[in-house]
C-alpha cells in the first residue's frame, strides 16, 4: 500500500459530454518508469489529471499511499505529485528561473520567500534535465526541446514523488526525444513514481519497465514491455496498419505501414 | 528589472516624482494664490504655522485634499486594473469588466435624483443632510453590489471561470448601462438634474475633501493588503488555471481575493472620483513596459505609477488648458486612448501572441 | 451607450430618414407660414409639449384648449404643483408621436431641442407643430409670446399678454438701479457644482436687477461647472439656488434645495460672505428654470426677494 499511486475504479465524465472513463484502475510503483498508450481520445490525459487530483471523480478514488489525494489542499497535493502539462502558454515575460522557481511554490513561504534550499533545488534541476544554459532567459526564447527540458525541471524541482508526464516529446526532434525519456527515466530510478502518456510506442517500449494501454476509457492492458508491444494486444487498439518488429538486440518495435501503393509504370 | 532598479532607488524615484507632482498640483488653480501663500497654507495643515485668511486658507486646503484624491484614486484605479488583469489573463481586461464602473454610476445616478427631490417622502427623510455623502456612498454601494452580482452569477458551487465572468460582466453591464440610461432618458426634460448625472460620468477631483481621501486610501489601504495573498498566484496563473493548481495554488481563493480587492480599490476610487477610465488599463500597461513583467513587482509598481500617472496627467492639461480644463475622465479619455494605441503599436510583439 | 440610437436607427433607415427629410424640408418654411397654412380656424385642441409650451399655451390659449401636457415638464411651468388646475387635462410621459397622436390635437407647441424624429411623423399625418424660439433673455421670451400668439390666433389674449409682459418687464427696468451686489446661481446635486454665464435665463434675470453676475464677467457662455476654488476666490455677495422641485414634499420645507444645503454644510465654505451672512437668495423650481414669459415673473420675484435681503442687510449694517 505504500510508496505507490493507485488509481481505483475511476470514471470520469466531463459536463454534458459522453463519459470518458469507464472504471479504470491501475497501480504505479516507485522506481519505475510507466507509459501510459492508447490512441486519440481513448482518455490518457483525461486519466492523468484524476490521477494528479486535479479533476472531480464521477466515481472511484485515487490513492496516494494509501490516502485518497482529491480531499488535500492543492498544496499538500503538490508537495507530493509533480505534473508536466502537454500545454502551456507561450509566457513571453516568464524568466526560465522564475518558470522553474514556480515550483517551489508549495514549498515557499509566502512571506520570506525563495530560501537557500529552493536556489538548490533550482539548480538542481536544471543540470538535471541539461538546462542550466537556459536559466537566464526568458521562455519564449527557447528552442522546442530546451522548453521541454524546462518545463520538465520545473516539475523536478517540485521534489515530489509522483511525476505525472503528458506527451512530452511532441514536436520535439528524435535526439531530443530520446533525450527527455532518458531524463524520465533516470528520475523514475531515483525512486519516484513516473508515469508517461505518450504516442511514441517504441521510446516507451524501450525505457519504460510497464507498459499500460488505454482504449474507449477502459485500461485494456498492463504489462511488461515484451507483453505489450504485440499485435494481439495493440491491433484491436490501434487498428491493422502496424507493422511489428525486433532490432537487432531483440527488442520490440512497432511502426505504421501504409497499404502498399500501385506505382504508375513509365 | 534593470530600467526600474532596485527597490530603494526606485521607491526614491517615485517619492520624488509624486513629490513634484504634488507641489505642482497645489500650485495650480483658478484662485491667484501665490506660492508662498500655498506653502503657509499646507504647513498651517500640520500645524507648522499660522493659517491664511479664512478663504484662502479654505483654498489651499481644497488643493491638498484635491492632490491627495487624485494621487489615491489613480493608485486604486491602477492596482484595481493590474488585479483584474492578473486574473483574467488579459492584459486588455479592466475594473469595468467586473461591472465597478457601470454600477457605480447607476448609483450616482440614484443618489442625484435623491438629492434633487425625486424620492419618495421617506427616503428623502432619510438622506437630509447627507446631500453631499449620498453620490460616493451609493456609487461605493452599487458597484460592490454590482460585482456581488457578477461573480454570484458566474459562479457555481463557489467556483467561476474566467470565461463565464467575462460574458456575465458584460451582461450585467449591458443591464446597468440599461438602467443608467432608462434615467438619463426619463430625466432629459429636467435638465438641472439630468446635466448633474451626465456631469459625474466624466469623472470630477474638483471639490474633495479630507473624508473623500479617506474613503480611497481605506479602499486602496485594504487592497493593497491582498497583494502579498495573490501575487505568485497571478505569476502562476499565467500557465492557466489547472497548471497553477497542479503547482499548488488554491485557484479559486486567489480569484476570490484578486477579485474582491480589485472590486474595492475600483469602487473606493470611483466612489469619490466617477468614472475614470483607461488608468486600470494603461497603467499596468506602462510598468510592464519599464519591466516589472511579474505580478510581484507589477502589483507593487501600480500604486506608485497609478498615482503619478493620473496626477501628472491632471496637473499637464491644468497647466496648458488653465480655465479651459477637461474633467477627468474625459481628459483621461482624450489622453488615455491615443496613448493605448501608442503602448499597442509598440508592443506588437506582444500583441500577436494574445 | 451613444451608440444605441444610432444603432436602432440603422436598423430601420427609411424609417428615420424620411422623415428627418421631411422635417428638414417642413423647418425651412417660417413658422408664423405653418401655422396660418393649417385648417385657417383657430387651433381647438392644443399639446403643449415643454415646460415653455404649457406657461405660453396657459396665457395665449388657456386650458379650455390644451388637451395634453408631458407629466414631467409640468413641474417647470406655471401649473406646477400647488396651483390649481380647472380641467384634467391629459399627461404623457415623453414626446412621442404615438402619444400625442392619441390626444388628436390640431397644434403641438415644442421646444427647439425636443425630437426632430416625432416633429417629422407628427407633420406627417397633416398635424401643425410649432417650434419656439429658443429663450436666453428677456427679448427671446417676448418673441415666444410674438410667436406663439399668432399660432394660437387669440388676438385679444395675444395682445393682452403682450401688453402685460411690456409693463412689467418695464416698471422692473425702471426701479432697476446698478446695486452694490455681485453675485452668481449655484447647482449642485452631490455630483459637481454648475453655475450659470452669460446668454442664460439666470444672467438676464441678474442684468435686469442690476446684479453683476460674475460667472458672466469671467467670460464664461452658458452653463458651466463651478469649484469649491471659484466659489471661494470669488466670494459673492449673493448665491441664488433653486428650491426643491416638490414644495412641501421634501424635508426642507420651504428652503433651499440641495445646492444651498451643501453650501451650508460644506466645511470649507464655511467662510463664504453669503454663506456667513445669509445672503443665499432662492427661487421656485420653475421660476429657477423658467423659458418663457414668465421670465418676468421670476425676475418680479428674485426682485422682491432680493429687496428683502437688502433690507435685512441694511438693518445688520445699522445695528
Amino acid at each position: 500500500m505504500v510508496n505507490q499511486l493507485a488509481a481505483r475504479n475511476v470514471c470520469f465524465e466531463y459536463p454534458g459530454s459522453p463519459r470518458v472513463l469507464h472504471g479504470v484502475s491501475l497501480e504505479l510503483s516507485r522506481g519505475e518508469l510507466v507509459s501510459l498508450v492508447g490512441p486519440n481520445g481513448s482518455g490518457k490525459s483525461t486519466l492523468l489529471r484524476c490521477l494528479a487530483g486535479l479533476a472531480d471523480l464521477e466515481a472511484g478514488e485515487v490513492l496516494l499511499d494509501g490516502a485518497p489525494l482529491r480531499s488535500s489542499t492543492p498544496r499538500e497535493r503538490a508537495l507530493r505529485v509533480a505534473v508536466v502539462p502537454q500545454f502551456l502558454p507561450s509566457l513571453f515575460d516568464v524568466r526560465v528561473e522564475d518558470f522553474v522557481l514556480g515550483g517551489r511554490y508549495a514549498r515557499i513561504d509566502r512571506w520570506a520567500g525563495p530560501k537557500a534550499a529552493d536556489r538548490d533545488a533550482l539548480e538542481r534541476a536544471l543540470a538535471a534535465c541539461d538546462a542550466l544554459e537556459c536559466r537566464g532567459r526568458a521562455m519564449s526564447e527557447l528552442s522546442g526541446g530546451q522548453r521541454q527540458r524546462v518545463v520538465v525541471a520545473r516539475a523536478v524541482a517540485q521534489e515530489a514523488s509522483v511525476l505525472l508526464v503528458d506527451e512530452p516529446t511532441t514536436s520535439l526532434d528524435p535526439d531530443h526525444q530520446v533525450t527527455i525519456f532518458e531524463l524520465l527515466a533516470r528520475l523514475a530510478c531515483e525512486g519516484r513514481v513516473v508515469l508517461v502518456v505518450t504516442h511514441e510506442l517504441n521510446l516507451a517500449a524501450q525505457f519504460s519497465a510497464v507498459m499500460a494501454v488505454l482504449h474507449e476509457g477502459r485500461l485494456v492492458a498492463r504489462g511488461s514491455v515484451d507483453a505489450m508491444m504485440r499485435s494481439e494486444v495493440l491491433t484491436p487498439v490501434y487498428g491493422e496498419r502496424l507493422h511489428f518488429g525486433r532490432m537487432d538486440d531483440g527488442r520490440p518495435f512497432v511502426v505504421p505501414r501504409a497499404r502498399m501503393l500501385r506505382r504508375p509504370q513509365g | 528589472m534593470t530600467a526600474l532598479g532596485s527597490g530603494a532607488r526606485a521607491g526614491l524615484a517615485y517619492a520624488a516624482l509624486l513629490v513634484l507632482l504634488a507641489t505642482a498640483s497645489v500650485l495650480l488653480g483658478s484662485s491667484g494664490l501665490s506660492s508662498a501663500e500655498v506653502l503657509e497654507g499646507s504647513l498651517s495643515m500640520l500645524g507648522l504655522r499660522e493659517p491664511l485668511e479664512r478663504n484662502a486658507q479654505a483654498i489651499v486646503e481644497l488643493r491638498v485634499w484635491r492632490a491627495t484624491c487624485t494621487l489615491g484614486v489613480g493608485a486604486a484605479l491602477a492596482l484595481s486594473g493590474g488585479l483584474i488583469q492578473g486574473m483574467f489573463r488579459n492584459a486588455l481586461a479592466s475594473p469595468s469588466l467586473i461591472g465597478v464602473t457601470g454600477g457605480a454610476s447607476l448609483g450616482a445616478a440614484f443618489a442625484i435624483l435623491i438629492v434633487g427631490g425625486y424620492a419618495p417622502r421617506l427616503v428623502l427623510e432619510a438622506g437630509t443632510g447627507l446631500d453631499a455623502w449620498l453620490v460616493p456612498l451609493f456609487s461605493f454601494v452599487m458597484a460592490l453590489a454590482t460585482t456581488a452580482l457578477v461573480a454570484l452569477i458566474a459562479s457555481s458551487r463557489g467556483r467561476a471561470s474566467v470565461t463565464t465572468l467575462l460574458l456575465v460582466g458584460i451582461a450585467v453591464n449591458m443591464c446597468v448601462a440599461g438602467a443608467f440610461a432608462a434615467i438619463q432618458y426619463l430625466t432629459l426634460e429636467e435638465w438641472e438634474v439630468s446635466r448633474a448625472i451626465l456631469a459625474w460620468t466624466f469623472g470630477t477631483l474638483d471639490d474633495r475633501n479630507g473624508l473623500h481621501c479617506l474613503t480611497v486610501f481605506v479602499g486602496l489601504g485594504v487592497a493593497a493588503l491582498a497583494v502579498p495573498f495573490v501575487a505568485r498566484e497571478l505569476d502562476l496563473l499565467k500557465g492557466g488555471e489547472e497548471d497553477a493548481e497542479a503547482l499548488g495554488v488554491d485557484v479559486a481563493r486567489t480569484k476570490r481575493i484578486a477579485l474582491v480587492a480589485a472590486a474595492l480599490a475600483a469602487s473606493a476610487a470611483v466612489a469619490v472620483a466617477g468614472q475614470i477610465a483607461f488608468v486600470g488599463l494603461v497603467v499596468p500597461h506602462l510598468v510592464r513596459l519599464f519591466g516589472a513583467q511579474s505580478y510581484r513587482q507589477l502589483l507593487w509598481h501600480t500604486l506608485p505609477a497609478g498615482a503619478a500617472f493620473l496626477l501628472g496627467a491632471d496637473v499637464l492639461q491644468r497647466w496648458i488648458l488653465g480655465d479651459g480644463a477637461l474633467q477627468p475622465g474625459v481628459m483621461m479619455s482624450v489622453v488615455g486612448g491615443p496613448f493605448f494605441l501608442f503602448l499597442l503599436v509598440r508592443s506588437r510583439r506582444e500583441v500577436s501572441t494574445w | 451607450m451613444f451608440l444605441i440610437p444610432l444603432l436602432s436607427a440603422a436598423w430601420r433607415p427609411w424609417g428615420v430618414l424620411a422623415p428627418c427629410a421631411l422635417a428638414l424640408g417642413l423647418s425651412a418654411c417660417s413658422r408664423v407660414e405653418e401655422a396660418s397654412a393649417g385648417a385657417g380656424g383657430r387651433p381647438e385642441r392644443i399639446v403643449a409639449a415643454s415646460a415653455t409650451a404649457v406657461d405660453l399655451v396657459v396665457t395665449l390659449a388657456g386650458l379650455e384648449r390644451m388637451v395634453g401636457v408631458p407629466a414631467q415638464a409640468l413641474e417647470y411651468s406655471v401649473l406646477h404643483e400647488g396651483r390649481p388646475e380647472p380641467r384634467a387635462i391629459a399627461r404623457f410621459e415623453a414626446y412621442l408621436a404615438e402619444p400625442v397622436l392619441a390626444l388628436r390635437p390640431d397644434l403641438v407647441v415644442i421646444d427647439p431641442w425636443q425630437a426632430p424624429e416625432t416633429t417629422a411623423q407628427l407633420r406627417a399625418t397633416g398635424i401643425l407643430v410649432l417650434t419656439l424660439p429658443s429663450v436666453r433673455n428677456f427679448s427671446d421670451a417676448r418673441q415666444a409670446l410674438v410667436v406663439a400668439g399668432d399660432a394660437l390666433k387669440d388676438a385679444e389674449l395675444s395682445a393682452r399678454a403682450l401688453a402685460d409682459f411690456d409693463r412689467r418687464l418695464e416698471a422692473l427696468r425702471a426701479r432697476s438701479r446698478q446695486r452694490e451686489l455681485r453675485g452668481l446661481a449655484y447647482s449642485n446635486f452631490g455630483g459637481a457644482g454648475s453655475t450659470a454665464g452669460r446668454d442664460t435665463t439666470i444672467d438676464a434675470l441678474f442684468e435686469v436687477l442690476g446684479i453683476e453676475n460674475q460667472i458672466a464677467q469671467r467670460g464664461t457662455v452658458g452653463h458651466a461647472g463651478i469649484s469649491f476654488e471659484d466659489l471661494l476666490a470669488l466670494d459673492p455677495d449673493l448665491i441664488l439656488v433653486s428650491e426643491p422641485l416638490r414644495m412641501g414634499e421634501g424635508p426642507s420645507g420651504d428652503r433651499g434645495g440641495a445646492a444651498e444645503r451643501i453650501l451650508r454644510g460644506e466645511p470649507s465654505l464655511a467662510g463664504l460672505r453669503a454663506v456667513r451672512e445669509e445672503r443665499i437668495v432662492t427661487l421656485p423650481a420653475w421660476l429657477f428654470a423658467t423659458g418663457s414669459h414668465e421670465l418676468v415673473t421670476a425676475a418680479e420675484e428674485l426682485a422682491r426677494r432680493v429687496g428683502q435681503l437688502e433690507a435685512r442687510l441694511a438693518e445688520r449694517q445699522a445695528r
